[in-house]
């Protein structure tokens, strides 16, 4: 083939180059693993198809270009393959294609060339990325075994340094009790070194008091229902004394999750233990202590509280006696103030009567001195007004021992049947002799026997109508009256219409020596009413005073009445 | 004119009232009695005494309330002198400022030498 021959058989090939790259393409482009754009691949295999054209037609060919467009065929691929069969079907048929017989068969040979260069550079680039990427992956296991033992290396050196050096001891054993390793620190608190200990279980250097005290602990981490647990347990060391340890004991299992070893860490607590007690004993020997001393105060107190007891007795029966000493001097001033105002009282009350005794005796004398005599009216008028003085001195004095009676609990009545009717109608007979502008009116029944003391009843009813008369200085009616209010009592009444009395005064009216009071300012009734109300209670009744609204007094003595009395006859 | 000024007795006790009446009767005085602070009032109003004699305890009127009330009229007032027995005569006097204090008992000369003082000779 001439060189013009070559020239236009390029031209014709390469206006192909486009058509070949999209057969290519669609050939490949499924199977292909690198991670380029499909435009990218398209644009690739298109300057590769313009690449085979010119190896095609290369004069000489150019084999190592051939093999270059192989390689990159494998770059772009990656190594799938079908790439390569597809690769050359499609340039097999495209690039002969519709070309005149002589010229296909003359490209013949050479597009045989082209494509098994091509498969050789494929092949020798795939190689190369396989062989690359196999050490790729045999370099990074390398390194990740690498790592992994360093790990592992340091790891374990830790453990065994911390194995070595913990100052609790650690043991491996078996499941049987088979000791498979000890730390140094469980050497030492057991006395044994690692060889002696790998000889012996566990059981052989357990106290036998703690034997089975963990068994219950080693079923529930056997079946999965704890991870470790924890317990106080006594060894004997290999000089055959006992050493109190703190074990926490766990269980290592095997990827099945079948048990395989117990790991056993050890704290010796020999001392705690034995500080412990001691402190036990202290508290005990302090409790001990503490309670002697209690009961020893306990007693003092007891003794205490005894003495306490007794003194307060002392001093209760002391203030007791002060008490009935002070009350008895009290009583004894009170009996001595009593009497003191009762000779005041008497003295007071006879003044008055005094005054005039002695007034008209002068009088009575002076007229004889007179040079003609005695006036007779003068010496009668004085001699009738000192008997009468001397009756009120009378009266006063029996007054005042009616009253010294009743201070000393001394009077004393002396019942009889008696007409009370009769008594009160007397009673006022005498009273009207005395006055001249009051009208005694009585109403009564015929006749009303009673146990009474007629004596003192009959000064109760004089009192009264003498009160009566003397507050009443008007004169107007004075009223009395004896009825039965009922079955069992009797009341005798008298009203007067003078000038009534103050219902606060009312109460004080009965108070002994009432009038007599110093200071007091209301006039009063005298001895009387404080003798005649001690009767009356005597008798088992008492005095009440109304004030009608119309004014004046009325004093009311309420008897108790015994109807069988009533039958009787007072003496006559 | 101390003639037509009688002089006035103020006591419940009859016996009393007698007595100074009589005693200073004799003696020329006039005298008028009263038997409590009300009644001694009324004959105030209508005479004017030389000298009041009060007994203390009355009923109706008692002798600290006259003498207030006595002192509440217009003047001219009589002096008063307290006749009691009570044993404190002297503070009697001085709850009402008594001229003076006659203390019972007293005798006839105590009672005209009393009336002299403050009247002078009938």
């Amino acid at each position: 083939m001439t060189a013009t021959e070559l020239g236009q058989l390029a031209d014709i090939l390469r206006s192909r180059s486009e058509a070949i790259a999209d057969r290519w393409y669609r050939a490949i482009a499924p199977t292909s693993f690198v991670s380029l754009s499909s435009r990218e691949i398209r644009a690739r295999l298109a300057a590769l198809a313009t690449r085979a054209i010119d190896a095609l037609l290369g004069e000489p060919f150019p084999r190592q270009e051939a093999r270059a467009i192989g390689a990159e065929l494998a770059d772009l691929h990656y190594l799938h393959p079908d790439a390569l069969s597809g690769t050359q079907e499609v340039l097999g048929q495209a690039l002969l294609a519709d070309l005149p017989a002589e010229r296909s068969v003359a490209l013949q040979p050479r597009l045989a060339v082209l494509l098994g260069a091509l498969a050789g550079g494929y092949f020798e680039r795939a190689r190369g990325i396989i062989l690359s990427e196999q050490e790729t992956i045999r370099s990074a296991l390398l390194a990740a075994h690498q790592r992994a033992e360093d790990a592992l290396r340091v790891s374990e050196a830790r453990f065994r340094a911390i194995f070595e050096a913990a100052a609790i001891g650690i043991g491996v054993a078996d499941l049987d009790g088979g000791i498979q390793t000890a730390n140094p620190a469980l050497q030492r608190m057991l006395g044994y070194n690692e060889e002696e200990l790998r000889a012996l279980d566990v059981p052989q250097f357990t106290h036998p008091d703690d034997a089975a005290s963990d068994w219950e602990f080693y079923r529930q981490l056997m079946e999965g229902e704890r991870n470790h647990f924890q317990i106080e347990k006594r060894f004997f060391r290999k000089d055959g004394s006992t050493v109190w340890t703190r074990l926490t004991s766990s269980l290592v299992r095997d990827a099945a999750g079948l048990p395989q070893l117990t790991i056993g860490m050890f704290e010796d607590i020999t001392e705690q233990k034995a500080a412990a007690e001691t402190i036990r004993q202290l508290n005990a020997d302090l409790e001990r202590r503490v309670a002697d001393r209690t009961a020893e105060l306990t007693a003092v107190n007891r003794e205490l509280a005894d003495e306490i007891a007794r003194r307060t007795q002392l001093e209760a029966d002391q203030l007791r006696l002060l008490a009935e000493e002070q009350a008895a001097r009290a009583e004894a001033q009170a009996a001595l103030a009593a009497r003191e105002e009762f000779l005041s009282v008497a003295a007071h009350e006879l003044k008055t009567p005094i005054t005039s005794v002695r007034g008209f005796t002068e009088l009575a004398l002076k007229q004889f001195a007179r040079a003609d005599g005695p006036d007779p009216q003068r010496v009668e008028r004085a001699l009738l007004t000192l008997d009468r003085e001397s009756q009120k001195l009378s009266h006063l004095i029996s007054q005042l021992l009616d009253v010294s009676r009743v201070d000393a609990g001394q009077l004393a009545l002396q019942r009889e049947p008696t007409d009370l009717a009769r008594l009160v109608r007397e009673a006022a007979a005498s009273a009207q002799l005395t006055t001249d502008r009051h009208t005694l009116d009585v109403r009564a029944p015929e006749e009303l026997v009673a146990r009474v003391d007629p004596l003192r009843l009959e000064q109760v009813i004089g009192n009264l109508l003498s009160n009566a008369i003397k507050y009443s200085p008007r004169g107007g009616p004075i009223d009395i009256e004896l009825l039965m209010p009922r079955p069992d009592s009797v009341v005798i009444a008298v009203r007067d219409r003078g000038i009534g009395i103050p219902i606060d005064q009312q109460a004080r009216l009965f108070e002994r020596f009432y009038q007599a009071r110093s200071g007091d300012r209301v006039a009063g009734m005298g001895l009387g009413l404080y003798i005649s109300r001690q009767i009356v209670t005597l008798h088992g009744g008492h005095i009440d005073i109304e004030s009608p609204p119309e004014g004046g007094t009325r004093f009311i003595v309420t008897l108790p009445f015994d109807p069988a009395t009533r039958e009787e006859k007072p003496e006559t | 004119m101390s003639a037509t000024r009688p002089i006035l007795v103020v006591d419940d006790d009859p016996g009393i009232r007698e007595f100074v009446d009589l005693a200073l009767s004799d003696e020329g005085y006039e005298v008028v009695t009263a038997t409590d602070g009300a009644a001694a009032l009324e004959v105030t109003a209508c005479r004017h005494p030389a000298i009041i004699l009060l007994d203390m305890r009355m009923p109706i009127m008692d002798g600290w309330e006259f003498a207030r009330m006595y002192r509440q009229r217009p003047g001219p007032h009589a002096p008063i002198v307290v006749v009691t027995a009570a044993r404190e005569a002297a503070e009697r006097a001085a709850q009402i400022a008594a001229d003076g204090v006659l203390p019972k008992p007293f005798r006839l000369a105590e009672l005209l030498e009393v009336v002299e003082t403050y009247v002078g000779q009938p």
